[in-house]
């Protein structure tokens, strides 16, 4: 039951996130028109015009266009931060996890004070502070998600560590580093992929916030939290400027977070064990 | 423990149902309160785009500031808004209720009105002197070393002033000047108390703005809303409000969505898409004051590659600013050159000597010998007066320069911030996208913008743009007595402006107003601020 309920939500986050990729991919075959192209004769044009499907923003750019360009961004800045974050906070959280003692301590009390901020002021503060952009964005991004990968990651290990196959692997004299990498580390990769998953889907909204605020990639790069923002101007008049981007961000979300939570259901052992 | 009875629980239900009941009341009531206030009371609200400055007219630049220190001070001299007028307004008393000016045109002498600054002290001629010695004598105590380089153009004219006695002030000038008048007009002249100048020195003074204008400050948060209440003993006889609420809303849409639900009623500097927003809206009125204005980029000489001439010429011809007319529905005039309508010395067409033309652009640019690719690093407000849309507006600058090889790195800033991080003059930056209201008086909009020594920390040429041969001009113009000559003198030294191109001339804002159904008393005189002591409700 559990089992099939998964792999539905896998196979449904799968298939929307496969047609975004490949939109993304095929971006610059399937545009009908230059994303950057402004024609202010052309502005506020509505859903359905001809040649513009989904009509044209504030500056008479085609909103079909810079949706399928910014499909790109969107997942670069949803996955790129997560797989950064995954390694660094994974590294620090196997290393502070395995060795424990005062190292452990004070890696876990520098997490906590970076959990006090909300993220989304941290990482704008730290965006300020680089100036804005995509790689500072991502570099926020980064840094504001490497405590809960290592926090994930040093949980899995405190668990392992008291594990008889560690003490096996252990007595037979094995390096610490081995014990490490090869004897606990895979056997708590399936939580870790799906929390990896999921903070994918966060990664959208939070890359989506963060250039909705203008921090992220600078105009006119199409992308689709900057699209939303700048679409509020004409809001009252075009309102579609701002929705269709929005919707592109919910669907890419939507697809991150069926494709965690199929994940989990097949992945995580505790999340089955507790199914009757 | 009464839940467990069934009376118990009905009991909690009815404890829930009038919790509800009352938080309901409790919140309508509040609307009512509101709304209550609103009409009964007399309270406008007006929209500040931008971060409210801090309050000392004497160091301030920027509209949104200087709109409220218009509300609270009262300058010698004011411009009359009760008239749509083609040329600039005419000069009405204010403190100074009359004014004689002496046959050689050297001395100015002014009769002070008997009234009082908000504080209760007499808003007398020694007074009025005491600002003046706070912007123009280094050995007084009031003396304000900011304050002073923000005014040094007007103060400059000056060789020294009196008070003989308690209602008259005296002005003697270096030189003939028959555009002092208009000068002291400006909202930065404003008059503050002698007693808030006694006790509150440098940074402190803007915490606690004391004038004798229509309205006094009653809540100022710092950066925020902004609360006048009404000055009963105002000269003027009463105002007819009893508050003013000057409310910072950053985002233009919303600010329309504001205006359309009543909950603010003047959008003083509305963009295009506002008025889209608000066209055919019951009850809202938009006026034209078209004042004289010019939005432009300003480049920073000092850094390369704007450092070179040919460089800033190709840029202006590389824009095509009749698709950003489009972009804001015609709501502006494309501009080629840096004499804006409604300046005393505007032709049609005067020393607007760029077009738009990508070709010569190019050619000027290769012709110039900056290494190519070149990009270059602009500020660009997204917030404040006219900058509704200046996002949009300078993704299709942006657009126009990439296409002649020219790459831009923008940052983009609130319009307060902007201001602060550019008026000690560009560090590291190639420039700012900005606009610039201005009277109708030709030496100060020239002299301000491009005058030598008018450079940072004296003034606001930011840009650094220095030409012997436009200062000579100057030196000449402003001795002129005869304004025809005194015109051509300042002509001359557009032309040769244009031709330097400090800047990049982009457009003249035709800078609309949004007035809700209750507002009374606003004229479309051509200027961006309106008349507070008739300003009132239905």
């Amino acid at each position: 039951m559990t089992q099939r309920r998964g792999n539905a939500g896998i196979v449904a986050g799968l298939a929307l996130l496969g047609v975004i990729v490949v939109v993304a991919v095929f971006a610059n075959v399937l545009a009908p028109h230059d994303p950057l192209l402004a024609d202010p004769s052309r502005r506020n044009l509505g859903l359905f015009t001809t040649g513009h499907w989904l009509g044209t923003d504030e500056l008479g750019r085609d909103i079909l266009s810079r949706l399928l360009f910014g499909a790109r961004l969107a997942l670069l800045v949803a996955v790129l931060p997560t797989m950064i974050a995954l390694i660094l906070g994974g590294v620090i959280g196997l290393a502070v996890g395995y060795a424990g003692g005062a190292w452990d301590g004070a890696t876990m009390r520098l997490f906590d004070v970076m959990f006090a901020f909300p993220g989304i002021l941290l990482a704008l503060g730290i965006g300020a502070a680089l100036g804005a952009g995509l790689g500072s964005m991502i570099v926020a991004m980064v840094v504001v998600t490497i405590p809960a990968f290592g926090r994930v990651v040093r949980g899995g290990v405190l668990a392992a560590k008291q594990e008889l196959y560690v003490e096996a692997a252990r007595s037979l004299g094995y390096s610490h580093w081995r014990v490490a990498a090869r004897h606990i580390l895979p056997n708590i990769l399936g939580p870790i992929v799906v929390y990896a998953t999921l903070q994918t889907g966060r990664n959208v909204i939070l890359a989506a916030s963060l250039s909705f605020l203008g921090l992220g990639p600078q105009p006119p790069t199409p992308d689709w939290g900057q699209m939303l923002s700048s679409g509020r101007t004409a809001l009252a008049v075009a309102p579609h400027i701002s929705t269709i981007p929005g919707l592109a961000i919910v669907l890419l979300a939507i697809a991150f977070n069926l494709l965690g939570d199929g994940a989990r259901d097949l992945l995580d052992p505790r999340m089955r064990r507790e199914q009757p | 423990m009464f839940a467990r009875t069934r009376a118990g629980r009905r009991a909690l239900l009815f404890a829930g149902l009038a919790v509800v009941a009352g938080i309901g009341l409790v919140v309508y009531g509040m609307g009512l309160g509101g709304r209550k206030e609103t009409t009964a009371s007399s309270v406008i609200v007006i929209v500040s785009e931008a971060t409210t400055p801090p309050l000392d007219p004497h160091r301030m630049t920027g509209t949104i500031g200087l709109r409220i220190v218009d509300a609270i001070f009262d300058p010698l001299v004011r411009e009359d808004m009760s008239k749509e007028t083609s040329g600039a307004p005419e000069i009405k008393p204010a403190l100074a209720e009359s004014w004689k000016i002496s046959p050689d045109g050297l001395t100015y002498s002014f009769t002070i009105r008997t009234t009082t600054f908000h504080d209760g002290s007499a808003a007398d001629a020694p007074a009025v002197k005491k600002n003046f010695d706070r912007l123009m004598d280094k050995s007084s105590p009031v003396y304000d070393e900011r304050a002073a380089r923000s005014l040094v153009l007007i103060t400059a004219l000056i060789e020294s002033t009196a008070a003989p006695d308690a209602r008259t002030f005296v002005i003697k000038l270096k030189q003939p000047f028959a555009g002092l008048l208009r000068l002291l007009t400006d909202q930065r002249m404003s008059i503050v108390s002698a007693a808030a100048l006694d006790q509150y020195k440098g940074d402190e003074l803007a915490q606690h703005p004391v004038g004798s204008g229509p309205y006094r400050i009653a809540k100022f948060e710092n950066g925020g809303q902004v609360e006048l209440v009404r000055n009963p003993n105002f000269w003027g006889g009463r105002p007819k409000l009893d508050r003013i609420v000057f409310r910072p809303i950053y985002d233009p849409t919303t600010a329309a969505t504001e205006l359309q639900t009543g909950a603010v009623d003047m959008i003083a500097s509305a963009g295009s898409q506002q008025i889209e927003q608000l066209k055919g809206q019951k009850g809202v009125t938009v006026q034209y004051p078209e004042p004289a204005n010019l939005y432009f980029i300003r480049f920073n000489l000092k850094l390369a590659p704007t450092d070179n001439a040919d460089f800033r010429r190709a840029l202006n011809y590389a824009i095509n600013r009749d698709a950003i007319s489009a972009l804001v529905g015609g709501q502006m005039t494309p501009k080629y050159g840096p004499v804006p309508r409604g300046n005393e010395i505007y032709q049609k067409g005067f020393a607007e000597i760029y077009a738009y033309d990508p070709a010569k652009a190019k050619a000027l640019i290769a012709q110039s010998g900056v290494a190519q690719p070149v990009t270059l690093k602009l500020m660009v407000p997204i917030s404040g007066p006219g900058n509704a849309m200046a996002r949009q507006v300078f993704e299709l600058i942006q657009q126009d320069l990439k296409a002649v090889g020219v790459g831009v790195e923008p940052q983009y800033l609130d319009f307060t911030a902007m201001i602060s991080a550019e008026s000690g003059g560009y560090k590291g930056v190639n420039g700012s996208y900005n606009g610039w209201t201005t009277g109708a008086n030709a030496e100060y909009w020239f002299e301000r913008m491009f005058s030598g020594s008018q450079q940072p920390p004296r003034g606001v040429n930011r840009g650094y743009y220095d030409n012997p041969d436009v200062n000579a001009l100057f030196d000449k113009g402003r001795g002129e007595p005869d304004d025809t000559k005194r015109h051509d003198l300042y002509r001359a030294a557009a032309k040769k402006i244009a031709e330097d191109a400090p800047w990049l001339f982009l457009y003249q804002d035709r800078l609309p107003r949004l007035l809700g159904p209750r507002v009374t008393g606003v004229v479309a005189a051509p200027s961006i601020y309106f008349d507070y002591a008739t300003l009132g409700v239905k």
